[in-house]
């Protein structure tokens, strides 16, 4: 085969696309066939020096291909294929990959990656657990040669990148022995640059080397020399370490400030080459990120009267002065042909000095007020970088201090609005959106609103980067008026008679409603951006602008029937992509008029939406956009905005709303459908009846479908709640089937890894979903009648599920491995009062009354009202038919 | 040479995604999508928009389900309460009524009608040491302090056990509050008594509370009680010809066994003064029939269409 197999691999890479299918196929059909022999040749040719780099490299590339996917699930295929692989097969191939590496001419050694990936398959079972040690060794053995270091380092880099951190802890100390030796000065500047590499990849792991100061001083000193190497990309690693061990290890930091930390950041930060100075500006950012989160972990602390676990040393507040004037020329260093979409020192600076005066709030405007003399400069970039500076220091200072600030600095920026340089009045736009977000008193006084709102009108025609910085500070002052209005006080709609922009508001919509039709919006997100700017105008607006919202209503609905005639014509995919997105918009800004809309308008609008929601749905079914998701979301609001009068809709809606339950690809378009259904519940109540059987099978159907996304799932469980709950006693047909489900699904959803975030927080999402069907359940079943036997038929009727409650109940109460989430904790103790309340003193000895107490407990003791609401009421419940069984805890 | 060194570019760039590379080195950087200047707006503004119509249906959904959990308890544990979750608990709360067109036959026998002065509807609770008013939508209207039981400041005003919640009709300038129903009394509840349970009680707190009627050096607000009677023809007509020192708005028909039940019920039924006679055949002083329609039953039937509003008899009747 071995000669065979090198002809083929030399195929692979083939100009000749032909002869490249043809050797896939070959390869494919080698590893189907036998994989035991194919995996060994592979290492074999790997393995020989004398064949030429190319087929080795091909060689390399297909057994780590066989190890390796980006595919989750394939990868765990992939795993379990190679360690159902006899021990001999096995370690025949890692002698020919690990006695490979060091032998190799190409940059990046393939036999690294090889060994890696067979190290993250074997590690985590127990098995090879002696490969880092021989990597270790390989690198610090003096007969070793730079190759071979290399490849070594490399291979480590690899493998702590790829790896669960728990399994490699206790292999720390191999692991940094190797890395710090590779990183000294004597070394070779490649074996230096994979060390340093490496190190980046294995930090997160090497907490207790970095707890003990001697192992600590070490890594730092190996850190800090690699920074001032003369190699840009070992000095680039190495600040990389640096950002990364800040904010890992901030605690350790003190004594390496002052002394190392800060001079290496500064010079980094003043260093000519872009990737030096990203990294200079990276570490303070990093730190003040790190001490913003520090000082609300105090202010939390202080409010709970405890002393805090970290805390900030301030560094940020100490080094403001020093850092604002070289972030700030930095900010001033660009060209005119920056590309928009490019990291460059330039932008970091900006970012940092945000970060800086969030963190150090008053401190900074002593640094940076200087700086705004270039408002004026007749260099454009610095006029950018001044009113850029200017808009970053916006969020962090008091209040008061700002408010002059700010009231000098708007008539300068609004002159910029007309700069002759694009950059600059891109910046002024955002900056003047960043001051109607934060300072919102002085921007809505009429004295300045007549000055700003004909600026922000015409720069609404400049470049669509320009008004696409404008649309979003229309936003921010819509808001802020309205906000100011409803302070004054509102009747019991909660909308405010009028506000300060009301004259001025027919015409603020008309402009964001042409801006949305120009030719060149689908630039800079402009169109996006107009659209959502509309919609929180109309969200934002107060009853004397209502009938802009009844005119706004009527043009989307013509619009919407132009775009449904244009997109019948268009031809081209390009166009029709655009329309749907267009659709897809003007759906979701019927959903906001529909919102505000007054009672008696709705249904005035209603056929004419309906059929325009209906006819796209009809048309966009089957394509992957997210029309369908707007517009089914746009169904719901009318449905609860017309309740029991969208009866009439409903057998219109029916198949849109059954394809929509049965997109297993789609996830959102699938939740919007079961929000439909949720709202048609409420609103129609008994009425849903004649199309339930139908939703249910789509329900069910799509629970125990693998390929439906189990957020969807999670969702069509709860909505077995809202069904419960519209249909009363009916709902005894579905109940069987249902409570099976239920049952299935919460014994299913078990935390197996209490550090896996996503696992924990679906379980809990699960479990709470579950409750909400139960309770939905046991609320529609409840006897609400006068007869003396009410509270006697209720029992019966919840009987049949009691148990798988409770069990469902005391699952949830469980605090190991994780304890419940507050949205779970919540559900619970309503559905606990709920039992307790019908069965009084029967229901507790089902419960685990120790676990459901230190829940409830916790719950009163919860500073968010609502879980503390439901457990004092549900503690009520038990209390007054079983006292005792509280009193444990 | 030249052959193979095409063959080797093939070949990197196949092994270019092999292994993990630093994310930073990818496409835009982390710092440049979320924090540069707008570049995270708009799809910020679209999940905030999504995440709006999923929190519409779960608080819904706990709203439906607290309806049947009794909220004034949940309110005796002395909890403050935020001014959105007071929305959320209190929106629809009221007992509210139907227009009196279907003339149930025991109405004169057993019904009881209440005199309605105009003001705003309000849900009244004192917990805490402090009163607070809310409108039907559970908009908090006013914070103030009044001596119902739990109402003010210091005293017994803040001791546990002591709060109180009304459904009242209030005027706003006067601060004057008329109560038309207990939901609350200290430690009573009364969602599970019929209406002239309640009634009896509430007469007996205010005869005992007499302060109540009456201002006070740190409290504007009085509480006054409602003319009512048996709904028999003489009896109402009696009620309407006394005077009152209140705008007068309407009658309350409160069936006598109706339990406290949040939102529109139709065992409550409601007539403007001048409907009198031709709805129910009472004869009413002058004053109130100046300047009416002329027909009660049109005059509903267009109210009812303009404002939306139907019958929940009616609903429920379409629907079976």
């Amino acid at each position: 085969m071995a000669a065979m197999l090198v002809q083929v691999l030399e195929k692979t890479i083939s100009q000749n696309p032909d002869d490249q299918r043809r050797a896939l196929e070959f390869l494919e059909q080698a590893s189907t066939t036998d994989f035991c022999t194919f995996v060994k040749e592979l290492s074999v040719v790997l393995r020989q020096t004398e064949l030429q780099s190319h087929v080795r490299q091909a060689a390399g590339l297909q057994l780590k291909n066989v190890l390796y996917s980006k595919d989750e699930t394939t990868k765990e295929t992939y795993l379990a294929r190679w360690l159902q692989l006899p021990a001999d097969v096995r370690s025949h191939v890692k002698q020919h990959v690990t006695s490979t590496l060091g032998t190799e001419s190409f940059r990046p050694s393939i036999a690294a990656q090889c060994v890696a990936a067979i190290a993250c398959a074997e590690i985590p079972h127990g098995l090879w657990t002696d490969i880092i040690n021989g990597l270790m060794q390989s690198v610090t053995n003096t007969a070793s040669t730079e190759q071979s270091k290399e490849a070594s380092l490399e291979t480590l880099g690899y493998i702590c990148q790829d790896i669960d951190p728990n399994v490699l802890e206790k292999q720390s100390n191999d692991i940094l022995t190797a890395i710090v030796f590779g990183m000294k000065r004597e070394q070779a500047i490649a074996v230096r640059l994979a060390a340093t590499n490496a190190l980046l990849n294995s930090l997160e792991f090497t907490r207790s080397n970095f707890s003990n100061e001697a192992e600590r001083n070490i890594i730092m000193q190996v850190v800090c020399e690699a920074s001032q190497c003369g190699d840009a990309l070992v000095k680039v690693a190495a600040l990389q370490c640096l950002v990364r061990i800040m904010s890992l290890y901030y605690q350790f930091m003190e004594s390496y400030m002052s002394a190392a930390l800060f001079p290496i950041s500064v010079d980094a930060m003043r260093n000519k080459a872009s990737d030096v100075a990203l990294q200079g500006i990276e570490f303070w950012s990093n730190v003040c990120e790190e001490e913003i989160n520090l000082g609300l972990e105090a202010e939390e602390a202080q409010e709970n009267g405890r002393v805090p676990e970290h805390t900030s040393r301030h560094y940020a507040k100490g080094a403001v002065s020093h850092l604002s004037p070289i972030l700030l020329e930095t900010m001033a260093d660009q060209e005119d042909a920056d590309d928009d979409d490019d990291w460059t020192p330039s932008k970091a600076a900006g970012v940092c000095i945000m970060l800086l005066a969030q963190t150090v709030g008053n401190d900074i405007i002593d640094s940076v007020l200087p700086f705004l003399v270039h408002f004026s400069s007749p260099k454009w970039q610095y006029r950018e970088a001044a009113i850029m500076a200017f808009g970053s220091i916006l969020d962090g200072p008091d209040p008061t201090k700002l408010v002059p600030l700010v009231e000098q600095a708007l008539p300068p920026l609004i002159n910029s609005m007309t700069d002759p340089n694009v950059h600059v009045r891109d910046t002024a736009a955002w900056t003047i959106g960043r001051m109607c977000e934060i300072c919102g008193e002085v921007v809505t006084r009429p004295q300045v609103l007549t000055t700003l709102l004909p600026a922000m009108s015409a720069s609404l025609n400049q470049e669509p980067r320009v008004a696409t910085n404008v649309c979003w500070a229309i936003v921010s002052l819509t808001k802020a008026a309205y906000e100011q209005a409803v302070a004054l006080g509102t009747d019991n709609s909660g909308q405010p008679d009028t506000f300060v922009l009301s004259a001025c508001f027919e015409p603020m919509i008309n402009e964001l409603i042409k801006t949305t039709d120009r030719a060149d919006s689908n630039q800079s997100n402009l169109r996006l951006a107009a659209f959502e700017t509309l919609m929180e105008l109309i969200k934002n607006s107060p009853k004397d602008c209502y009938h802009v919202v009844q005119q706004t209503t009527l043009l989307m609905l013509k619009k919407l029937e132009q775009l449904l005639d244009m997109e019948a014509h268009a031809t081209s995919a390009s166009d029709k992509s655009q329309l749907m997105d267009l659709q897809a918009l003007l759906c979701a800004t019927l959903q906001s008029v529909v919102r505000k809309m007054q009672h008696g308008d709705a249904p005035k609008v209603a056929d004419p939406m309906m059929n325009g929601l209906l006819q796209i749905m009809d048309r966009s079914a089957g394509r992957a956009n997210n029309v369908i998701e707007e517009a089914l979301v746009a169904v719901s609001t009318l449905v609860e905005a017309l309740k029991s009068d969208f009866l009439r809709y409903v057998d219109a809606l029916r198949p849109h709303l059954l394809r929509g339950l049965a997109t297993a690809d789609d996830t959102a378009v699938a939740i919007a459908a079961v929000g439909v259904v949720t709202d048609l519940c409420r609103a129609l109540e008994g009425g849903v009846t004649p199309i339930l059987d139908d939703i249910m099978g789509a329900f069910i159907n799509a629970v125990q479908n693998p390929r439906v996304n189990p957020e969807v799932k999670v969702s069509m469980l709860g909505a077995f709640g809202d069904v419960a709950l519209a249909i009363g006693q009916q709902f005894v047909r579905y109940q069987g089937h249902v409570v099976d489900l239920l049952n299935n699904a919460a014994n299913a959803a078990i935390v197996q890894d209490a550090d896996n975030v996503d696992q924990v927080d679906y379980v809990d999402k699960l479990r709470e979903q579950c409750i909400n069907a139960y309770t939905g359940m046991l609320q529609g079943l409840r006897d609400d009648s006068d007869s003396p036997t009410a509270a006697q038929n209720t029992r019966q009727s919840v009987m049949p599920f009691v148990r798988q409650m409770c069990d469902l109940i005391n699952k949830c109460c469980d605090s190991t491995p994780v304890l419940a989430s507050d949205s779970l904790l919540t559900v619970c103790a309503g559905l606990i009062g709920d039992l307790v309340n019908i069965f009084g003193t029967e229901i507790i000895q089902a419960f685990d009354m120790a676990k459901v107490s230190s829940l409830l407990a916790r719950g009163r003791r919860s500073r968010a009202s609502r879980i503390k609401t439901l457990a004092n009421w549900a503690t009520k419940e038990v209390r007054k038919v079983a006292p005792q069984a509280l009193a444990m805890s | 040479i030249f052959r193979m060194e095409s063959e080797l570019e093939g070949l990197a760039a196949s092994l270019g995604g092999a292994l993990k590379v630093d994310e930073n080195s990818l496409g835009e950087h982390p710092r440049f999508s979320h924090q540069y200047k707008n570049a995270a707006k708009a799809s910020e503004q679209q999940a905030r928009r999504r995440n709006e119509a999923l929190d519409r249906i779960r608080s819904a959904r706990e709203d439906k389900f607290d309806r049947y959990r009794q909220i004034a308890e949940m309110e005796d544990e002395g909890e403050s309460v935020s001014s959105e979750e007071a929305r959320r608990l209190y929106d629809g709360a009221l007992m509210t009524s139907e227009w009196l067109i279907d003339i149930p036959e025991e109405l004169t026998q057993s019904w009881i009608s209440v005199m309605i002065p105009t003001g705003k509807r309000a849900l009244v609770i004192a917990n805490r040491g402090v009163t607070k008013v809310y409108n039907k939508g559970g908009r908090l209207l006013r914070s103030l302090d009044s001596r119902l039981p739990g109402g003010q400041k210091g005293g017994q005003g803040k001791a546990k056990g002591h709060s109180c919640m009304l459904d009242c009709i209030v005027n706003l300038e006067k601060l004057q509050f008329f109560v038309l129903d207990v939901i609350q009394w200290n430690d009573m509840t009364f969602y599970e008594s019929p209406f002239d349970l309640r009634r009896f009680y509430l007469n007996s707190r205010m005869e005992e509370n007499m302060q109540l009627g009456h201002t006070h050096p740190k409290s504007r607000a009085t509480f006054h009680l409602l003319p009512s009677c048996v709904a028999t023809t003489e009896a109402i007509a009696n009620m309407m010809s006394t005077s009152v020192d209140f705008p007068m708005d309407g009658v309350l028909f409160y069936h006598p066994e109706v339990l406290y039940t949040p939102g529109q019920s139709p065992l409550v039924g409601w007539l403007k003064p001048w409907m009198l006679p031709e709805i129910l055949n009472v004869p009413i002083p002058e004053k109130f029939t100046c300047g009416a329609p002329s027909s009660a039953l049109k005059f509903i039937e267009q109210f009812n269409e303009e404002n939306n509003f139907s019958s929940q008899v009616k609903k429920n009747a379409m629907i079976e």
